[in-house]
Parts: C-alpha cells; sequence; structure tokens
C-alpha cells in the first residue's frame, strides 16, 4: 500500500524523506512519477508530495548576480518569467520548446532534472550555462554541477534521502552569447531526437570559451569535447563546419522510435555547428 | 488500438516494459479507470475542489489521473487517449490553466478550481465555440473540448491582453493538441475570427 504525505515546510519533507527510506518517491508536478505509478514501474511505499512547498516556489537572482530557481517552479512560469528572461534569455528561449502548455504548467524543472532523462531540453542548457544543483538531506546540504549530477539513463548523484532544492545559474560571462536548437518532429512537444545547447564567449573576434551540450545522443547530457579546437579561432565557416565534423565523429548514438543512431550522429553534429553559429553570433 | 508513438525516452521505456509485461496502452473505455493497474495500491485520500463553480469532494487513490475522476464524475465532455501527455483531448483549466487531466495527479487538484469543457460558458468560450463550428474547425470533434479549452485559457489569461494575440501565440496555445483530422487551418481560422470577435465587442 502506497502512503502518501504532504508535508508544508522543506525541513519536514526532508525528515520524512529520511524516515520513509529508499522506498520512498518524492513528488513533484508528476508527470515521470504518475505515468511510472500508474503503470506499475515503481511502487513505492511512501510518496511525499513536495509540489507546494513554498521555499521551492522562488526564483530569485541573488546580490553576486546568481539567478536561483525553486525546484517545483514549473516550466510554464520559467517561461513567463522576466526575471530569467533578463538573466539568461536562453533559460526562457529553451522553455518554450518544453513539451506542451500543458506540460509546461505540470512539470517543474526540478522533476525534469532529477529524472535524468537525456532526452530533456532543460539540462544541456543548463550545463551549457554552468549551473549547479543544491540536494538537501537531514546529512546537510551540498551543491552539484550538473555536468556531475547525471551518471546514467534515469540514474544521478541524487542519493535516496535527498531533496532537490535549487538550480543556481551563475551570471554570464561579458561577450558571451548562448542558443539552443533542437530538433524534433513537433518542436514544441516532442523530445529532441538531437538538439545543441551552445555558449560561446568572444573577445577581439576570436573565441575565448565555448560549451556546447547536446540532448540525446547518449545516456547522459553529451557536454562536446570538440570545442578545444574553437578556442583562440575566428569562428570562420569553414572553422564551424570542421567543428560540426568532429562532433558528429565523438558521438555514438543508438537509434530510437525518432531516429536511427545514424541519423542522430550526423545530426549532431549539424546542429552543433549551427549552434556554435548563432551563439558567436548573439556573443558580439 | 491506435500504435503508440512516442520519439520521449520515457515513453519508449514503457514500451518496453509494455511488451514484457504482455500489457497495452489502450484508450480506457467509459467509467474504467487505471486504479488497478499500480501493484499495491494506496491509500485514499480526500481532496476538495470545485468543478465548473461547484464545490466537489473525492476520496481518490494516489495513483489516480484527474481526467479519471472527472469522468466517473459524470464529467465526460474531458476526453482520454493517450494517457501520456501527447495528444491534449484531456485539457482541462487547474486554477485557470492548461493542463492534461491525464498527468494531472488526482491529489494535486485538492484546493484548486478545475473548469472542464461543460463548465465552458461565458462570452469568450461561447465565442470560440460559435467560431470552431462556423469555420468547420472540427470534424470527428474528439480533439475539440481540447482544443476549445487550450484557446479559451490563451484569450483569457495572455500576459498583454488579447490585443497582442498573434497566430504564432495561438498555434503555440494549441501545439499540445492534437487535430487527427488535420483540421488545423480552420481551427487556425476560428480562433483568429473568435479573436477579432472578443476584440469587438
Amino acid at each position: 500500500m502506497t502512503r502518501y504525505i504532504r508535508p508544508e515546510t522543506l525541513d519536514a519533507a526532508v525528515t520524512a524523506l529520511a524516515e520513509a527510506g529508499p522506498d520512498a518517491k518524492l513528488l513533484a508536478g508528476g508527470l515521470a512519477v504518475g505515468i511510472f505509478l500508474r503503470n506499475g514501474l515503481i511502487t513505492p511505499e511512501t510518496l511525499i508530495d513536495i509540489r507546494e512547498l513554498p521555499e521551492l516556489s522562488q526564483i530569485l537572482v541573488t546580490e553576486s548576480g546568481t539567478l536561483e530557481i525553486g525546484t517545483a517552479v514549473t516550466h510554464r512560469q520559467i517561461e513567463l518569467s522576466v526575471q530569467v528572461q533578463q538573466h539568461s534569455a536562453v533559460i526562457s528561449e529553451m522553455e518554450r520548446v518544453v513539451g506542451s502548455v500543458q506540460v509546461r504548467n505540470n512539470g517543474t524543472i526540478g522533476g525534469n532534472i532529477c529524472h535524468s532523462d537525456s532526452a530533456e531540453d532543460p539540462p544541456p542548457v543548463l550545463i551549457s550555462l554552468d549551473a549547479s544543483i543544491v540536494l538537501r538531506s537531514v546529512r546537510g546540504e551540498r551543491e552539484v554541477s550538473l555536468e556531475e549530477f547525471f551518471t546514467g539513463y534515469l540514474e544521478s548523484v541524487l542519493q535516496p534521502d535527498e531533496v532537490a532544492v535549487a538550480v543556481r545559474v551563475p551570471p554570464l560571462a561579458p561577450g558571451t552569447g548562448c542558443t539552443y536548437i533542437k530538433l524534433a518532429k513537433r518542436a514544441a512537444v516532442d523530445f529532441p531526437i538531437v538538439g545543441a545547447a551552445a555558449a560561446v564567449t568572444i573577445d577581439g573576434g576570436r573565441v575565448s570559451a565555448a560549451r556546447v551540450v547536446l540532448p540525446a545522443v547518449a545516456a547522459t547530457p553529451w557536454v562536446c569535447r570538440s570545442t578545444g579546437m574553437l578556442i583562440g579561432q575566428i569562428p570562420t565557416d569553414d572553422l564551424l563546419a570542421e567543428f560540426g565534423r568532429s562532433v558528429s565523429e565523438e558521438v555514438h548514438p543508438t537509434g530510437d522510435t525518432a531516429a536511427s543512431g545514424t541519423y542522430k550522429k550526423h545530426a549532431a553534429g549539424v546542429v552543433a555547428k549551427r549552434a556554435v553559429a548563432e551563439a558567436a553570433k548573439r556573443a558580439r | 488500438m491506435p500504435p503508440l508513438r512516442s520519439s520521449g525516452s520515457t515513453h519508449r521505456l514503457l514500451c518496453v516494459s509494455f511488451r514484457s509485461t504482455g500489457q497495452g496502452i489502450t484508450p480506457s473505455p467509459v467509467g474504467h479507470s487505471l486504479r488497478d493497474v499500480g501493484k499495491g495500491g494506496s491509500l485514499t485520500v480526500l481532496i476538495s475542489t470545485t468543478i465548473n463553480g461547484r464545490p466537489a469532494e473525492f476520496q481518490v487513490d494516489v495513483f489516480d489521473a484527474l481526467v479519471d475522476i472527472l469522468r466517473e464524475a459524470g464529467y465526460t465532455g474531458v476526453k482520454v487517449n493517450c494517457r501520456l501527455g501527447e495528444c491534449g483531448v484531456c485539457t482541462v483549466l487547474l486554477d485557470g490553466k492548461p493542463v492534461h487531466g491525464c498527468l494531472t495527479m488526482a491529489v494535486h487538484a485538492n484546493g484548486r478550481e478545475i473548469m472542464t469543457i461543460e463548465g465552458q460558458v461565458d462570452d469568450v468560450a461561447r465565442e470560440i465555440q460559435a467560431k470552431m463550428a462556423s469555420h468547420q474547425g472540427l470534424q470527428c470533434g474528439y480533439c475539440t473540448p481540447g482544443m476549445v479549452t487550450s484557446l479559451v485559457a490563451l484569450m483569457k489569461s495572455h500576459s498583454g491582453g488579447l490585443a497582442s494575440v498573434s497566430r504564432s501565440d495561438i498555434k503555440a496555445a494549441i501545439a499540445g493538441n492534437l487535430c487527427r483530422c488535420t483540421g488545423y487551418e480552420q481551427i487556425l481560422e476560428a480562433a483568429e475570427d473568435a479573436l477579432h470577435s472578443l476584440l469587438n465587442r
């Protein structure tokens, strides 16, 4: 029998989770958890509802310029947030293509990240922005870089007694342009076939830093290793074409219902190249 | 049974699981919910809501999706199809915001206002419905309640007000509502015409 509890404070939720042990599940927007529950894929002894917790429902910018988004904030709230738009417009841009309006009104950013499906849109963008996630348990609080958060398909470093409480996005370095390109049959509804989040810093016409992260090509969001060839260079068409080819070579996606592995491998390079070109343009 | 198509890896996982257990995701007949599917069952939870302005209380299972509670209570204007948040036929308003009835946990309706197609009787909703009819924005009609509900939400809550609603806003608002009769052009025309009428009231 599954027990349902709805704590009123974060402290109470953290305590309840520790007491309930590893057979407990946290419930936020209920998209993945709901589908899994109703189809018997998970049978938790305790379901702890954290959707309404006020401590997880804020969007704020700290004095040091870090954007902090509570994990129970919905995709739709992020999409429409003026603070998010002003801090990191690429997050607003990306949120517009996360599922449909209906999905965005229920789904939370914390649930999306903790579900740890590499075919989600937000993690690549957040990793390209060097974001981190704050995890709390009765043992204390820790902050983990999102790049190191994901460990495998539907797996992460999140421990059974930990509640993800906030996503932190540091201020963007001056001269940085960002974008997210998503390739999907229905861009605003489907999961990406492939995609690319890029953050490119231009200094004196040359690339001084570049982060390119791809969804849906590996078990976890893929941080491109080929970006090294861009550093110190002028982002010409020839260089970007070479970069795209190199990205295609470094990824080894498996096929799924949306596309074959061969198609994804090719498309990953094309989308990565386009994302860097657009980010570099925005950086100027 | 329609083929289950999805590019999502969550859903892919489900497909594998269903194949291995020999179960299938089929649209449930009226009155039948997926309550029994979860193995262990659950303790029920009392929720208090209002549906179309009327207070209503339900004893729900934590597994329950809102759409099943609504249909069992007689609100069968809310349709069921994919149960995966792909098609939008189960769209209802929760505190004025469109959500999928199939992916909304029934327990999350506690303390909230639910609006189903049966409650869409004010001027804005009636105008949209009238234009859907006059532009033939429907053929079989199965997507229509969800489609109308998404359009009502857009026209009542667009941040810039009605005057700033564009064709691309309309497309974004109904992006999650599938019409298998391919009546999108007529639906867009109906929405734009309704918008025009509402602006000139």
